[in-house]
């Protein structure tokens, strides 16, 4: 499209079928005139448009995306809109944490009868992005700036004083045959305990890192037979977000809860929940200061005091630094899918490989999955080989669904999950 | 006699290298508690001490996590393939650790074996290992127990040897190295020794013994369950060398890819038919065993280990080749 | 290997004069996948046409782009034109370069530069397309109508006349709802049971109606065309197959002073009794927690006095299965309780009126039956306290109406009609009477209706006051009604003999229940919620059932008529055929990739995915999925964007359609 001396912007447009599509006619009909760069690609309804479309459009190199539909409240698919509403809001919020220029997405509502308002932001939007010039600046290297680095502590091992209790428990409960096998850690990491007299293995310190919840899923471990799980109070949040997902019924596990006193990693410092909610069996004492209102703000907020393009620098480096290995998924209770997304490979829906590109395809992703349904146990970022911060990205957009949903993952075994639901006040500010 | 230098000469060295226009790559401090093998932009980023080993490993430098075989433009209804064959920068890889270089000649053996794989040659070509040898080990290394130890020069074109006081021995065993030294040393009596090695944290023979004698073992079902199949392991692994290869299309830059793979992915050996002759993580993890102590061996005649322990400290669970092998040793 | 046939349209001028329709259809040639491409002056007609069915076949094509208008003008068009050479439609598609190009661009290269790339997305769409077929669904051809009033007999006798079977169910033990009670209708006040009557005595006699009185539905299972519906029968303790309706049993019943239901109270009825003379059916019933004989074995009086041996005491609940392809839901109404306490602290009541306290304070409902001629006054209005004859009433409108602070925000549409009524009523009965309206609007938009109402003023003489009432109060015998005139700017005060609210209309009881069993949306209200409120009126969200009537929204006896035709006529189509084919462009879910998270299952706006499990031929259980109801899924693709496996696809807007579409952008 550009000239050799002009730069013509390109502009890609998400629109729904009944109503912008049709807007966009009449302008047509109506003779409207407006810039030529946009291209549409029309769909059923805005629910159909996920935001994997968006970050395509930027990775083919558009320099303005226009996502457009129904009104609220007047889907011809009644609700579509509504839950392409909600998802819109995180998704910005996620972008804006990793620097994407927010000017270069548009949305809007634009009705069947509004050909001239298709004209007036089809060419106020075309002439705003040629303003801002090419979007060169995406996944652009820069001056990384000073973000503080998630504090670790790597204590020495010290037992916390249920261990032993615990072991009892369990000896008790796998030689009774209550359960069949107990998910529990172990001196270097979890461990998988069938016999009773094993019970020996299960420690209980302050190095007991690991988010057990995500041992559920495993057939192996399923085919064992009935589980116990020893959760940690952060740990034990997921349990509460699975059973909402049909992931993990109550009645067919053993929950230890234990209060904890804290494994030396970022969010204990912001540990809100010292002790279990729902547990079968509690042991132990939460020892400690008291809680601070989570999640922490100091480096998602030094994170967002930094101009776009600083954040965008920061990402670029961290995330250049992945390799794929996944762990971060494999690590994620939450993550349950057989199939992943990133193993979709007719069509590829995420860039497999471990380049700027596919990097950030894949963290968006993850991140993104994981809106309002990440509890914050961490351990992604822990498990990272190239220590990149991946928590920044699910701090963030548990932010955005506290503030503009009151909704906090794992809280509420009652509250409607996140994704899937809607309310006719979600925000629209950022609508037009 | 041997040839010394001292850490300013050596960073000064460094700071030529950049400037004359090689990719150095060494140790760097990226987070305050990790420490990673990258391109150095500066020699003041170059960390000499103050950890034990970087958590990658130098492969990254000759068979990168993400490599393009060629590009493809697509003209009407035909296909124009672009050739990757951009000359390849001279490389220097200063401070890797005895347990990275030695990986390399074994490595060697699988990329020159049934195909001589041109991007790793090119590569392997143009780059000169500078070894530091480790004054140090903690209870993750275990490179004794693959016949190697602390010192060991086996890949290297340099060697250096941690004398004290800012001052390093340098052996160079190539005409590479000597390249890069020749001329910028000083003769000196001071020589630098080997320290002991780890103690033998197995016995390599005796796990491979059981590995190819114990295939149905309900140990590989016990051992296993932790395991999460992620890729930490087989990527931050010297030796570790599967790839695959995707074609991911325009959004991806209409280039054919060349990635690393891990043996832990559920779907690593998943069949165009929907078979998985490996559907569970105890197969996999298996065939990781076998395939480092047992096959590797028996066909290229080394171990596919040079016990630098990555896989030990990295893994999420505390798993990593150490413990199977110690467990498989030591019951 | 594709075969697109791209056929660039001139479209006359309208796309020619801007774009160069011979450079378009040169470049397009080139695009990977396209066999053939050419232009021609108008491919919607005739000869356009004929050139893309000759060109399917002798090119063989496996796909078409029709470069021209709008897909909403011609995509029907020109998929029949490809299905009568052979090619299934669904592989084809149109590039839109007539409105969202050439009409709305000037410069002749930038046009024809963009028309190209539409062209290229419409062929990377075309070329990722499945040939489709339409979606055939089984049909039961019967209907179930719910709730036996004024709108449900209307949708039960077309339908049934239409030539099919309809099973009625209807909670009390008469057909006939509010309209039954009412006297006279508004605009030409017609005797409500005069006209209402010979329809229900045609739908308890129709051949192809089932009527099940005094019924309520239990359970509804299955989907569009193959519904099963569950039906409680309540015991009336009467076999009716027996009954001859004689009325020996409630003349002797010795327990007369129930308070009658259908005279909401104004008068008495017995334990066994029938609600009104003209019920359909004209059988009795006993209420159980009236009768002597059912609570404590006494009495027995009606068994022993009926000749037909009808009397059953012990009779029991029984639930019947019916297998229907169409519900109309016609439940009517019900008038928002003043006096009792409510549930929600806003919807607080208006004790200020004394309704409940003064018994001379009655709804509309109420007045209805004491002016009622088969009433329980016989037609003169003797007030409740003393059966006085009341020389002056007050009128009250809009209570709990349009009030956001107490009450319910909407108006009742109705009362300002059926008030002006009541004034015309109490003035033909009591001539020396005074009628007095206190109203905030008049809102009578129908035909004949504002005509009506200046009758009630002009001539019945009926006082209209624009104003509220803040208080009623009982002062020597007289209702005090103490109110404002805001036309006159004065305060006004009516000593008043009886006062009558015109309660707010609200759904009738059990709405919420009832919508959750049929998976229909509600309103905030209770209402029942349309499809689309311009253009889809009588539809619900779940494919199949229908609304009809004051269960949708306050309205009166026409609208309910009309609306209850509207719904039958859809049910016609419905029931047209014994299979109803629909659009395949709907969702398709992987069962093997999916994760079994039910994401898809709470956000599909039409509730049609459900959790299903994946087994093999033999049976065996392999693992949990979600399953997608081709008979229901609109195509809207939401549960795509919510899926996080991937496993959830939309056929005609797939991923790899889409994606394919935006890369070509690259």
């Amino acid at each position: 499209m550009s000239t050799a001396h002009e730069f013509e912007p390109k502009i890609v447009a998400y629109v729904c079928n009944w109503c912008t599509y049709l807007g966009a006619d009449l302008a047509g009909t109506a003779r409207l005139e407006y810039p030529p760069n946009v291209r549409i690609i029309r769909l059923p309804c805005t629910g159909r448009i996920d935001f994997n479309l968006i970050i395509k459009a930027l990775e083919v190199g558009a320099d303005g995306v226009l996502v457009s539909g129904c009104h609220p409240g007047d889907c011809h698919y009644t609700a579509g809109n509504y839950h392409a509403r909600r998802r819109w809001i995180l998704f910005r919020e996620l972008l804006d944490t990793l620097g994407v220029d927010l000017r270069r997405i548009e949305f809007a509502w634009i009705s069947a009868a509004e050909g001239r308002k298709w004209q007036q932001v089809v060419t106020e939007f075309t002439e705003q992005t040629r303003k801002l010039g090419p979007y060169k600046e995406l996944y652009a290297t820069g001056p990384v700036p000073d973000v503080p680095a998630p504090e670790t502590a790597t204590p020495e091992a010290k037992s916390f004083a249920a261990e032993r209790e615990l072991r009892e428990v369990c000896q008790k409960l796998l030689a009774e045959g209550t359960v069949k096998v107990v998910i529990g850690y172990g001196a270097r990491g979890p461990v998988v305990v069938t016999r009773p007299e094993d019970a020996g293995r299960l420690v209980w310190n302050n190095r007991c890192f690991s988010n057990l919840t995500a041992y559920l899923k495993r057939k192996e471990i399923k085919a064992l037979g009935k589980a116990a799980v020893i959760v940690k109070p952060c740990d034990e949040k997921s349990l509460v977000e699975l059973e909402k997902e049909a992931q993990f019924e109550r009645k067919g596990a053993h929950v230890i809860g234990m209060a904890c006193e804290g494994v030396g990693q970022p969010k204990c410092a912001h540990c809100t929940a010292r002790t279990p909610r729902f547990a079968d069996v509690t042991l132990g004492v939460a020892a400690g200061a008291e809680p601070q209102s989570s999640p922490s703000p100091n480096r998602f907020a030094a994170l967002m005091a930094m101009p776009p393009a600083e954040r965008m620098a920061f990402w670029t480096e961290e995330l250049n630094r992945c390799v794929k290995c996944y762990a971060c998924r494999q690590v994620c209770p939450m993550c349950y899918c057989e199939r992943c997304i990133v193993d979709k490979n007719r069509p590829i829906a995420i860039d497999p490989a471990p380049s700027t590109k596919g990097n950030f395809a894949w963290q968006i992703a993850r991140a993104f999955h994981l809106a309002g349904r990440c509890v914050g146990c961490g351990e992604c970022s822990r498990a990272c080989p190239a220590g990149i911060d991946l928590a920044l990205l699910n701090i963030s957009l548990h932010i955005a669904a506290q503030k503009n949903f009151g909704y906090e993952a794992g809280a509420d075994p009652k509250a409607e999950p996140l994704i899937g639901s809607y309310t006719l006040h979600d925000t629209e500010v950022f609508i037009r | 006699m041997s040839e010394i230098i001292s850490q300013s000469v050596l960073r000064a060295l460094t700071a030529e290298w950049i400037a004359g226009g090689k990719s150095v790559a060494g140790p760097a401090r990226v987070k305050p508690d990790l420490v990673l093998y990258r391109t150095l932009r500066s020699e003041d980023e170059l960390l000499l001490e103050g950890f034990q080993r970087p958590s990658n490993s130098i492969k990254d430098f000759l068979f990168p996590k993400a490599e393009k075989l060629y590009g493809y433009k697509i003209h009407g209804n035909s296909i124009e393939l672009i050739e990757n064959d951009s000359p390849e920068p001279a490389r220097v890889i200063i401070a890797a650790r005895p347990c990275d270089a030695a990986a390399l000649p074994i490595l060697d053996h699988v990329f020159n074996w049934d195909f001589h794989d041109e991007f790793y040659n090119r590569r392997r070509a143009a780059t000169t290992v500078v070894t530091l040898a480790c004054n140090a080990h903690d209870e993750n290394c275990f490179c004794t127990s693959v016949g190697l130890d602390p010192g060991s020069e086996r890949g290297s074109d340099a060697i250096l040897f941690a004398l004290g006081n800012g001052q390093y021995e340098v052996r160079c065993a190539t005409e590479k190295g000597r390249a890069l030294f020749d001329g910028k040393t000083e003769k000196s009596e001071r020589t630098g020794k080997t320290i002991p090695g780890p103690e033998k944290r197995f016995d390599a023979q005796a796990v491979r013994a059981f590995v190819t004698t114990h295939f149905e073992d309900p140990f590989w079902k016990e051992h296993a369950l932790t395991c999460i199949g992620c890729g930490t392991c087989a990527f931050s692994c010297p030796a570790c060398h599967c790839f695959d290869i995707v074609d991911a299309g325009p959004a991806a830059g209409n280039a054919r890819m060349k990635t690393w793979d891990s043996c832990q992915f559920s779907t690593f050996t998943a069949h165009a038919s929907g078979h998985n002759p490996r559907p569970v993580q105890a197969t996999r993890q298996r065939q990781r065993i076998l395939h480092k102590f047992a096959i590797y061996p028996e066909k290229f005649g080394e171990i596919l280990c040079t016990g630098c322990g990555n896989c030990a400290r990295n893994c999420p669970v505390g798993l990593g080749v150490l413990g199977v092998a110690s467990e498989i040793n030591h019951g | 290997m594709s075969r697109i046939g791209v056929f660039t349209c001139w479209c006359g001028e309208n796309i020619a004069r801007t774009v160069d329709v011979d450079e378009v259809a040169k470049r397009v040639a080139e695009l990977p996948g396209v066999r053939c491409s050419l232009n021609y002056k108008y491919m919607c007609a005739d000869p356009g046409q004929t050139i893309v069915r000759e060109k399917i076949v002798s090119e063989k094509l496996d796909g078409v782009v029709v470069a021209s208008c709008s897909p909403h003008m011609h995509l029907k068009t020109f998929r029949k034109a490809a299905q009568a050479a052979g090619l299934n439609p669904y592989l084809v598609e149109m590039a839109n370069i007539r409105e969202q190009c050439s009409w709305v661009h000037h410069d002749r290269a930038q046009a024809t530069a963009k028309a190209i790339e539409i062209i290229h997305l419409a062929v990377e769409k075309a070329r990722n397309d499945a040939a489709l077929q339409p979606i055939r669904v089984p049909v039961t051809r019967r209907a179930l109508v719910i709730g036996g009033g004024v709108a449900g007999i209307q949708a039960a006798l077309d339908i049934a006349d239409a030539g099919h079977e309809v099973v009625m169910v209807e909670r009390e033990p008469s057909i006939g709802g509010k309209m039954a009670g009412l006297s006279e209708t508004f605009p030409t006040l017609d005797c409500s049971q005069c006209i209402l009557t010979p329809r229900m005595v045609e739908v308890g006699q129709h051949p192809r109606i089932k009527l099940y009185s005094y019924s309520e539905v239990e359970k509804v299972e299955g989907f569009v065309g193959n519904f099963k519906i569950t039906i409680r029968q309540k015991a009336r303790y009467v076999d009716v197959s027996k009954c001859t309706g004689c009325g020996e049993c409630w003349n002797v019943c010795p327990l007369k002073r129930n308070p009658s239901e259908f005279d909401y109270g104004m008068g008495m009825r017995p334990a066994i009794y029938i609600p009104f003379p003209q019920a359909v059916p004209a059988r009795p019933v006993i209420d159980k927690s009236q009768c002597a004989k059912l609570i404590r074995n006494g009495c027995g009086l009606c068994e022993k006095k009926c000749k037909a041996e009808a009397i059953n005491f012990k009779d029991e609940d029984r639930l019947v299965e019916e297998a229907v392809g169409a519900v109309v839901v016609a439940t009517g109404y019900k008038l928002y309780s003043i006096a009792k306490p409510q549930p929600k602290a806003t919807l607080a009541g208006y004790g200020e009126y004394g309704y409940g306290k003064y018994k001379d304070v009655i709804d509309s409902l109420q007045f209805e039956r004491l002016v009622s001629a088969s009433g329980p006054t016989g037609g003169v209005l003797k007030r409740p306290s003393d059966g006085e004859i009341p020389k002056s009433v007050v009128f009250i409108s809009c209570v709990g109406s349009r009030d956001n602070a107490k009450g319910l925000p909407y108006c009742s549409k109705i009362c300002c009609m059926y008030t002006a009524k009541h004034t015309m009523l109490y003035k033909h009965k009591v001539h020396e009477g005074q009628a007095h309206v206190f109203y905030m609007d008049i809102r009578a938009g129908g035909k004949g209706y504002d005509e009506f109402v200046r009758r009630a003023i002009e001539q019945d003489g009926a006082k209209y006051y624009r104003g509220r009432v803040s208080k009623i109060t009982q002062e020597g015998g007289k209702l005090v009604v103490r109110g404002a005139d805001t036309l006159a700017g004065m305060p006004v005060t009516i000593e008043a003999d009886m006062v009558v609210l015109a309660a707010a209309m609200r759904p009738a009881d059990g709405i919420e229940e009832l919508a959750q069993k049929l998976n229909i949306g509600c309103d905030e209200f209770g209402f029942l919620l349309e499809s689309h409120p311009k253009l889809r009126p009588v539809e619900t969200n779940t494919t199949g059932i229908f609304i009809a009537g004051a269960c949708h929204s306050p309205k009166d006896i026409p609208e309910a008529v009309a609306q209850a035709s509207a719904a039958a006529s859809k049910v016609q189509v419905m029931l047209a055929a014994d299979e109803l084919t629909r659009e395949p462009e709907i969702a398709a879910i992987n069962e093997q990739t999916c994760a079994a998270c039910f994401a898809c299952v709470r956000t599909c706006p039409y509730h049609a995915i459900d959790r299903a499990e994946l087994r093999t031929a033999r049976g065996a259980f392999i693992k949990n999925t979600a399953r997608v109801n081709p008979g229901l899924c609109m195509g809207c693709g939401t549960c795509v964007s919510v899926c996080p496996s991937k496993s959830a696809d939309l056929q005609g807007f797939t991923d790899q359609q889409v994606y394919a579409m935006v890369e070509s952008l690259a």
